[in-house]
């Protein structure tokens, strides 16, 4: 089992996996959410207030906060190894690619910090 | 080492409707980048506290939040259609040339009415 997990990891299949997961289980979310908010559609501070507090809602606001930062690390890393390399901008592609995977990694960290304070 | 054929001349490039669909998917994602933080911030601020709620709300009625906001969420639709289009191709279905123009042709028609649709919402 462990060294089955292993290869998934080596060879990128369970990365692959995992962003379409993750990707299937946002758009369930935000699909529930919006449907949620057509319907009561001129909300008010009350209605979004109690929203947050349903606890099945709070869980799943909690994972999906945790999805879109895994899902968004995997994409930056796609798009930055796609496009900023050597051949294609020269010699300034490695600190390009290492400022935006920090600022990525400091954008979900924001994200996981706004999905613990809509429901606490 | 011979080295690969480089030809940039970028109006001279022309995609197939579905490179247009999948590039738009990637432009797409990098808004949403940029722009989910920013926003969710504003969401925490409206369901946090009553004063923050008022704050929000002058917020989004100002027009250059609500530029952005129709922005953050054209991206979100068009990268929602088109992840679904990428979902089923990866589950081996709409793998022909002629399935994959019309549903790339489909994604971004329908991508533009959920647009104008949001437009409408948001003003």
């Amino acid at each position: 089992m462990v060294t089955k997990l292993y290869t998934l990891k080596r060879t990128g299949i369970l990365d692959y996996v995992l962003v379409r997961v993750s990707a299937i289980y946002q758009a369930l979310y935000f699909s529930v959410i919006t449907f949620y908010w057509l319907l009561h559609y001129p909300l008010n501070y009350g209605q979004l207030n109690g929203f947050f507090d349903i606890l099945a809602i709070k869980i799943s606001t909690v994972l999906v906060a945790m999805s879109i930062s895994y899902h968004s690390l995997q994409g930056i890393h796609h798009i930055e190894t796609d496009y900023l390399t050597e051949p294609r901008i020269g010699k300034i592609a490695l600190p390009a690619r290492r400022i935006l995977t920090i600022y990525s990694y400091i954008q979900v960290a924001g994200i996981l910090i706004c999905g613990f304070l809509l429901v606490i | 080492m011979s080295k690969p054929p480089i030809f940039l001349n970028l109006l001279k490039i022309q995609l197939p409707i579905a490179g247009v669909s999948s590039i738009l998917h990637r432009i797409s994602a990098v808004g949403i980048f940029l722009l989910l933080l920013p926003f969710s911030m504003i969401l925490v601020l409206a369901s946090n506290s009553e004063e923050g709620y008022s704050i929000a709300s002058y917020l989004l009625n100002l027009n250059s939040i609500k530029i952005l906001l129709v922005l953050l969420l054209t991206g979100l639709t068009y990268h929602y259609i088109s992840g679904i289009r990428h979902l089923v191709m990866d589950f081996g279905y709409w793998q022909t040339l002629n399935a994959g123009k019309i549903s790339a042709i489909l994604t971004i028609v329908l991508s533009g009415l959920m647009s104008l649709l949001l437009i409408s919402l948001v003003w």
